[in-house]
């Protein structure tokens, strides 16, 4: 038996070996996959708000929501262009930014970096910034902070207006920050936009801080009129080279322009169409940007007498051309027009496009997918509908698309337009001159400068000194940055868009619904938010969140309806 | 007249076998037991012969043997077998003993500790290893199915692919719930997410681990099923252990050798459904001069009805004339598809070599398998060679070894999950006027453009389906895997009680995937390349001290065991490929790393570490034969917990009452045990839970782009705990003719390590948490035995009996529910108080006002099209209608076993009861109107004079939320119900009612427009109506019945077998896995119901998962000498 205890004695000795293996087991658990964030750098982590930044705003505004919705592009298949709008994608995607941009802000003040401070504020206020355009009420003061011992992972939500004067706060901090002189660590490789200048990022918060007091014009006229007062004496973006941009480095298809055929299916390029809206009026206009951002209809329709169809019957083709009999007009065909198609498609006639050239796509033309547009009857959906514009081919490239393919979020262009319209009401100088240097800085950017001296003559063009004028070449200029173009609608009702005879409402919805996620998780919070939405005659079917319902914004306003 | 012949015929057969009779000898005798009660039905066999008879009532028999050399063989049900040769003597009194075998049974318990059965205080199922072989199995888990109480068995698709177990339930809200594999002591984990992604849509699965083990080496499968049995095995065996023990020689008399070689040949039969009716388009216009062949509808001109149009393939003539031909609109028939699809092989050959001595014994296996897909060029090899060995140093040390090595592989497996790249839905997805076997030649321009329908007049390279064939020759998904495992062990009999085992396990494997994928496939244009290497490594230490006391006295016995393990894991990969949807390889099919531009290579690699430190004892004491208890104790040090909480303990008692023994139960009563247990098991968690490090997201031109992940991970996690109770009774009647198992248990798992959701507005849409009580309550049974028993003539029968159920009992404030996939629509959420493997759909709006004369009514919007509500909860409530739930109500296995003479016929059912699954493959086929069975749903009521009347009349199925849930009225063409619409009478519309609700709440009575074929209904077009918004349009019953196993088997006779030297000879064709019955109806296996998504496996749906059905028919040869 005493083999058996000393046995026992040394086997007790063997839970103390291992329980001092216990020590190692925590460096056992240490990641070596990569940095924590407590260690992090912000230059490694601006780059990343910038590019989702600048990629999403330019896909949101190419051919999804706001690009369909300011009239832009309409989509021709899997969509219906109904201005049905729902929950929108811009709030995940913004949120997201937000928490890696909430990380480099910290770590930015952590380390005592003020250039990297006032970039990540500016990068904080766009995305906030169009949170708040978008929704309504949304959480801002305890958002982003589910990481934080004394944060929440139920937000709470701040009042729009809280939101826009939080935006304007910081764009005023990040100028003050941004007009030092003296910075450490910038990596020009990592600031994809200016490639670590911090003066062209102080003319960008200031250009900002220009578009978020004009955003009240309406609502806080006092508010907005002493804002942009002071703003306009601060350095702004005034040349196109100052653009913020993101050029696309192409290569895969989330570095590429939106909807490339290149990636995926061919068809996703095939199913943008332009907007008549926009083709009509740059037809109007004799407007050179046509050129570059749209495609001549490849078959071209006509209308002529019976006996000239080849073919004998309505329809027959010939060397590329179609040719409709004129019998048919007013029986079972109408030619668009865009003051006539509404109510053509009403009385049961099916519209023909015989635009020699440019052919776009109605706003909301169809109840289903319009891919049969203008008697394409044999089409199919993704088809390449041979009878409308397609989008210029520049549109549909795998590489790095030049000087064109950028994504744009604030132009010299707008800002022109902004100082037109200040002066317009008073609250700055020189009218026509910031309009035509608009034009201008549009122009250039699209390579068309040389054209500039004949466009602004044009009919339409040349400059007559209204709001309205203003507004139109602004929402011309905005092109693909549908957000502005739509927002500055929103604001004052200009362009006077038409919703388009399918369209779920007769007028343009005012706002994106919240998500589902907010609803379902955040019940408490998003109650209180919604229920400071104002119902109209057209969001009664819905809960009191509904696209038709009036954020702070618009409330106890006449525009835009 | 007619059983006369087959009589006669059947004893012609036999004479085959028996051979002449000669000098002839009677023999008489009694036979009895140990306690000289005589035994009446005992067979009484002549060996080598068929000559036999079975003892009278009285234990009485006599029979005729051929000669003095005859070997008589007494065999009785629960007693051992005796061979007795004749010799000379007339009278043969022979005393049986019982059979250790059913009385003491000795099964492996945890740690492969070898217990008596009856002594054990919880449920163990075991199959023994010549079981798993009836019918051969690629994967030795398979045989498992229906043999096995308390387990599910999935495969996921065809031969090689992940096969999922779970036993009692999935119990973890987050983990895989995957069994811990251990293999003579080498624990292996057996992982979910074997899916590899290299090439845009291109999803692969490569199997699982387990698959990794030879069928033939196996010698027993020990199913641990609740934490009771797998206590020991502490944090990993949360979800169960299967233990398995391989063959060794220890069994062996000398030196013999084994060979088996198995063939399989299947045959598919049975296809998705294929609409035949109509050709490619989006409305059926006879008008229609050229066919769309990019279209994704099936719903253009009718076949088969006179029409022609411009079509593919293009002819030579038209192609040279540039003038298209409108050529005759046919189809190509059901059947389309089975032109495509190859038989599919299998062939297995195997040889061991055994031997034991003294001192040494061995067994060294080898084994080569060999498999052709149904799918053309692909296929699955695997090489196994074993060596399982003990050697006695002296009579008190022995030292042994098992070492496997596996390496197993494909130069291709398809991608048979995900659209785009899987060959299984681009042959359903061919237009259905084009005969499959036109695109054999899939070619157009070789190594650059598929041959695959194009429109007349445009560039044939801009076509909008892949060619099948082309998928399935020219993607390439690779694979190598290469493992090795085994053990080394020392056992030390210190003294007679006191034993110690010290031992050395080793698990390293390293698996290397390679995708090639030629220029022309439509997602990768420029091909694609991608080389992906796995490497794991996970050794053991252990150790186990056992003191076997036993008291001087029979009434006391006492064994106590302490034991220790240090498991230490690396885990690595690496990668390299084309970035996915790139820009390809610069030279076209060149498979090489630096055949990649320098801006379109992605690369990565990781690696991770995990130790577990742990101490266990364990203690079991016996009284009288009549009681036993059994104690255990487990401390882990895990890892990956921080270090405050990283130290859990947890116990087990179970205990086991002899009933029989207590009281005289009479002797057909052989065991009656009830027995309870109760147990805990902690768990930890994978490395690196406690903190994110920041994600790299690539570079955008010179600039790096890290980003921190939206999920939270958790510096306070703590361990899960599983408690479970478990209750039992073992019952033997007869002699052992009759047994059964009974087991109820409950299990809660609490401080589950969550992952829950938050609004992205908190910046987090997922946060790991300790929380909630999951619960899981089942109900297993077995009950077996043998039915007849004569001379030569014996059947068996086991019945096997699962039921769990899971439920949700508590989660965080704040989290109603949890989400474990969405798709189509809906998803499988379960909120508190409900049960997992729930399926939501979206809410069909209908009208609620209970005033309103149209309530109930589906309200519809201006255009009369049905609304759905995406609302999943509203104050912590479930709005989203269940429809459904993935798990099954229950299983039932039975197993039957003929044996007549040398013959032997065994047959294997499995019948699955309840539970639904998602087709997404009829969500994506149907709506593209590809198939049959949306057309046969939409109501014709063309012969109706007065269709509002007649919808009305019908209100109960047409417009009430317990009628038909989707009945759309109308047709793709006016002879098949269709209304006029748009100059074509492809027109449908949805029953309902056009109206809104007024600001008080109450719905608008007055202005409504009813829709029900009256003046102001609202048409579509045909092809654009299926209820896409709803889960329910693809969501179908999961019930089954199978026959998993069958097999006619044939061993050459003993006298044979002596007279050509040899042990044993067989030959045996089996089949397996046939489904002959579906509840569905939808030619889809339910069993494969899993979609590959995010690198794991979803259960519950499927997307193009959809193998052929198929007959296997297969042959197995056995030589052993």
């Amino acid at each position: 038996m005493n083999f058996i205890k000393n046995f026992i004695s040394i086997l007790l000795l063997i839970p103390l070996v291992l329980v001092s293996c216990d020590n190692g087991l925590v460096e056992v658990n240490e990641n070596p996959n990569g940095v924590v964030p407590s260690e992090s750098h912000p230059n490694l982590l601006i780059s990343t708000v910038m590019t989702g930044l600048a990629t999403s705003t330019t896909s949101r505004g190419f051919a999804g929501d706001t690009g369909v919705g300011a009239q832009y592009t309409q989509r021709d298949s899997w969509s219906d262009n109904k201005y049905d709008w729902g929950t929108g994608s811009i709030w995940s995607t913004n949120y997201n930014l937000l928490r890696t941009n909430k990380l480099a802000n910290d770590r930015a003040v952590e380390l005592g970096l003020e250039f990297h401070e006032g970039v990540t504020l500016v990068l904080k206020s766009m995305l906030f910034g169009a949170l708040a355009d978008y929704y309504g009420d949304i959480p801002y003061t305890e958002a982003t902070t589910g990481n934080q011992i004394d944060g929440t992972s139920r937000p709470a939500y701040d009042t729009q207006q809280e939101v826009y004067m939080g935006v304007i706060a910081d764009l005023e901090r990040a100028s003050t920050l941004l007009s030092g002189t003296i910075f450490t660590d910038i990596d020009p490789d990592q600031d994809v936009f200016y490639h670590g200048d911090p003066e062209k990022w102080e003319r960008l918060a200031n250009s900002l801080l220009l578009r978020y007091y004009m955003r009240l014009s309406e609502k806080d006229p006092s508010t907005a009129q002493d804002g942009v007062v002071a703003t306009l004496a601060k350095q702004l973006i005034v040349s196109a080279d100052d653009d913020c941009v993101l050029a696309y480095v192409g290569g895969t298809e989330n570095q590429s322009w939106p909807n490339s055929g290149q990636f995926g299916s061919a068809s996703d390029f095939y199913r943008v169409k332009p907007c008549s809206t926009l083709t009509d009026k740059l037809d109007e206009l004799s407007d050179p940007r046509m050129n570059i951002w749209f495609a001549p209809v490849e078959i071209p329709t006509i209308v002529v007498p019976a006996a000239e169809v080849p073919g004998g019957g309505d329809i027959g083709e010939l060397n590329g051309v179609r040719y409709i009999s004129d019998a048919t007009i007013g029986v079972d065909y109408a030619i668009y027009s865009a003051s006539t198609y509404a109510a053509d498609l009403e009385a049961g006639l099916k519209l023909v496009d015989t635009n020699p050239v440019y052919v776009g796509l109605p706003v909301a033309v169809s109840s289903i997918d319009p891919f049969e547009y203008n008697l394409n009857f044999e089409g199919a959906r993704g088809g390449k509908n041979p009878y409308v514009s397609k989008m210029n081919d520049i549109f549909n490239q795998k590489e790095d698309g030049g000087e064109f393919l950028k994504a744009r979020l604030m132009s010299a262009a707008e800002v022109h337009f902004l100082m037109a319209e200040a002066a317009q009401r008073n609250w700055g100088s020189d009218t026509q001159g910031h309009y035509e240097m608009g034009i201008q800085a549009s122009l250039n950017a699209w390579g068309m400068g040389d054209e500039y001296t004949d466009y602004i003559d044009n009919v339409g063009v040349a400059f007559d000194g209204s709001l309205a004028q203003i507004m139109e070449q602004k929402w011309i200029a905005n092109m693909f940055n549908g957000d502005q173009a739509y927002l500055d609608w929103r604001r004052t009702g200009l362009p006077a868009f038409v919703a388009g005879p399918f369209a779920r409402e007769d007028v343009m919805p005012l706002r994106f619904i919240y998500p589902a996620d907010e609803i379902n998780i955040n019940g408490d919070n998003y109650n209180i938010g919604a229920s400071t939405l104002v119902e109209t005659s057209y969001s009664t079917t819905d809960p009191n969140d509904s696209p038709y319902a009036r954020p702070w914004i618009v409330q106890e306003l006449s525009s835009p309806w | 007249m007619k059983k006369r012949n087959i009589q006669f015929l059947m004893l012609f057969l036999f004479s085959l076998f028996t051979g002449s009779i000669l000098a002839q000898i009677e023999v008489t005798g009694i036979v009895s037991n140990s306690l000289s009660e005589n035994l009446p039905g005992v067979t009484v066999l002549e060996v080598g012969t068929t000559n036999g008879t079975v003892t009278d009532f009285d234990g009485n028999y006599s029979i005729i043997v051929s000669n003095s050399e005859a070997v008589l063989e007494f065999t009785y049900v629960g007693m051992k077998t005796k061979d007795i040769t004749v010799g000379n003597q007339t009278i043969l009194n022979v005393i049986l003993e019982e059979s250790a075998e059913a009385l003491d049974e000795v099964v492996v318990t945890a740690l492969g500790i070898s217990r008596e059965k009856r002594s054990l205080g919880y449920a163990i199922s075991e199959v023994e290893g010549d079981e798993l072989r009836v019918v051969p199995q690629e994967n030795a888990l398979n045989a498992l199915n229906g043999r096995v109480t308390g387990v599910q068995i999935n495969s996921t698709g065809g031969a090689g692919s992940t096969v999922k177990v779970i036993i009692r339930g999935a119990s973890s809200l987050t983990t895989d719930n995957q069994p811990l594999y251990v293999i003579d002591g080498v624990p292996i984990v057996s992982k979910l997410n074997n899916i590899g992604n290299t090439g845009s849509g291109v999803e692969v699965d490569y199997g699982s681990a387990i698959s990794d083990l030879n069928p033939d080496d196996i010698e027993n499968i020990t199913v641990l099923k609740g934490p009771s049995a797998a206590a020991l095995y502490g944090s990993r065996a949360g979800n169960g252990v299967v233990l398995i023990t391989t063959r060794s020689g220890s069994n062996s008399k000398g030196l013999g050798v084994s060979f088996s070689s198995n063939s399989v040949f299947e045959s598919p039969y049975k296809f998705l459904d294929f609409g035949t009716r109509f050709a490619n388009g989006y409305r059926p216009d006879p008008s229609i001069t050229q066919i769309d062949e990019t279209s994704a509808g099936g719903v253009g001109p009718a076949l088969d009805s006179g029409l022609t149009a411009i079509q593919w393939p293009y002819t030579a003539e038209e192609l040279s004339s540039g003038i298209p031909v409108q050529k005759p609109l046919t189809s190509q028939g059901k059947n389309n598809a089975e032109n495509f699809f190859e038989t599919a092989t299998t062939f297995i050959n195997s040889i061991s070599i055994y031997n034991s001595t003294d001192k040494l014994d061995y067994r060294l296996g080898y084994s080569n398998m060999q498999h052709e897909g149904f799918i053309p060029n692909s296929d699955l090899y695997k090489n196994n060679v074993s060596l399982n060995s003990s050697y006695k140093i002296t009579d008190k040390i022995k030292v042994s070894s098992v070492i496997n090595y596996a390496s197993s592989g494909a130069k291709n497996r398809p991608s048979t999950s995900d659209r785009n790249a899987n060959p299984l839905q681009a042959i359903y997805d061919i237009n259905a006027h084009i005969d499959v076997r036109d695109m054999k030649d899939y070619w157009l321009i070789k190594g650059q453009t598929q041959n695959t329908p194009y429109n007349w007049g445009d560039d044939s390279s801009e076509f909008e389906y892949n060619n099948p064939y082309f998928l399935a020759n020219e993607i390439n998904n690779g694979f190598e895997r290469k493992r090795f495992f085994g053990n080394v062990r020392a056992d030390w009999n210190i003294m007679d009680d006191l034993s110690l085992m010290v031992r050395y396990t080793l698990n390293d494997y390293n698996e290397v995937r390679e995708t090639k994928i030629s220029s022309g496939f439509d997602r990768e244009r420029n091909g694609a390349y991608g080389i992906t290497n796995i490497d794991g490594v996970e050794t053991n230490v252990d150790f186990l001290l056992a003191y076997n006391g036993k008291t001087n006295s029979d009434i006391w016995s006492y064994n106590v065991s302490v034991g220790g393990n240090i498991m230490k894991r690396n885990d690595s990969s690496n990668f390299g490929q084309t970035k996915n949807g790139g820009s390809g390889l610069i030279l076209p099919n060149v498979f090489t790393l630096s055949n990649i531009a320098q801006d379109n290579i992605l690369y990565g690699s990781s690696s991770s570490k995990k130790q577990v430190n742990s101490l266990y004892a364990l203690a079991s004491f016996g009284f009288k034969d009549m009681v036993y208890v059994d104690l255990t104790a487990r401390n882990d040090w895990s890892s990956t917990l921080p270090e405050s909480n990283n130290s859990f303990f947890y116990p087990s008692v179970s205990t086991s009452l002899l009933v029989n023994k207590m009281f005289d139960m009479g002797t057909n009563v052989s065991l009656l045990k009830v027995r309870a247990g109760w147990a805990q098991v902690g768990n930890d968690t994978d490395p690196y839970q406690l903190e994110n490090v920041l994600a790299n997201n690539g570079d955008w031109g010179s600039a790096s782009q890290l980003s921190i992940s939206s999920s939270l991970k958790n510096f306070n996690l703590k361990p899960e705990l599983q408690t479970s109770i478990e209750f039992g009774a073992d019952l033997s009647l007869f002699q052992n003719r009759l047994n059964a198992e009974f087991t109820y248990y409950t299990s809660d798992n609490e401080n589950q390590i969550l992952s829950v959701n938050d609004p992205v507005s908190s910046g987090f849409t997922t946060r790991l948490i300790n929380a909630g009580l999951v619960r899981s309550t089942g109900f297993e049974a077995a009950i077996g035995g043998v039915i007849m028993e004569k001379s030569d003539f014996s059947w068996d029968v086991k019945f096997t009996y699962t039921q769990n159920k899971t439920t949700i009992e508590e989660l965080i404030d704040g989290t109603d529910y949890i989400k474990f996939w969405g798709e189509a629509k809906g998803g499988a959420y379960s909120w508190v108080g409900d049960e997992v493997g729930q399926i939501v759909d979206r809410k069909f709006v209908r009208v609620e006002d209970p005033n309103s004369k149209y309530f109930g009514w589906p309200l519809l919007d201006d255009e009369g099209w049905e609304n759905d509500d995406r609302t999943l909860s509203e104050d912590g409530k479930r709005v989203a209608p269940v429809i459904g739930n993935y798990n099954p109500d229950f299983q039932m296995g039975m197993l039957t076993s003929l044996n007549y003479k040398n013959w032997n016929l065994s047959m294997l059912f499995d019948w699955r009861k309840g539970g639904q699954f998602v087709s997404q493959t009829h969500r994506y086929y149907e709506s593209d109107l590809r198939g049959d069975r949306w057309l046969d749903k939409v109501y014709d009521l063309s012969d109706v004079d007065d269709i509002p009347a007649y919808i009305l009349a019908n209100a109960d199925n047409f417009l009430s939320p317990s009628g038909e849930f989707y009945p759309l009225v109308g047709g793709p063409t006016a002879e098949l119900g269709g209304f006029p619409y748009d100059g074509l009478n492809d027109g449908v519309f949805l029953p309902g009612v056009i109206g809104e609700y007024n600001a008080d709440g109450t719905f608008n009575d007055a202005g409504a427009t009813e829709n029900i074929g009256g003046p102001d209904t609202q048409y579509h077009p045909y092809g654009d109506n299926y209820p896409w918004s709803f889960t329910k349009a693809s969501t179908f019953d999961a019930d089954y019945i199978k026959l998993r196993e069958i097999s006619l088997g044939y061993s050459i006779p003993k006298s044979l077998a002596k007279k050509w030297k040899i042990q044993n000879a067989s030959i045996a064709v089996f089949s397996r896995n046939i489904i002959l019955w579906t509840k569905a109806g939808i030619n889809i296996d339910p069993e494969s119901a899993f979609q590959a998504s995010g690198g794991t496996l979803s259960q519950g749906v499927e997307r193009y998962n959809v193998q052929p059905w198929a007959i296997p028919f297969g042959i197995k040869l056995s030589l052993s000498i």
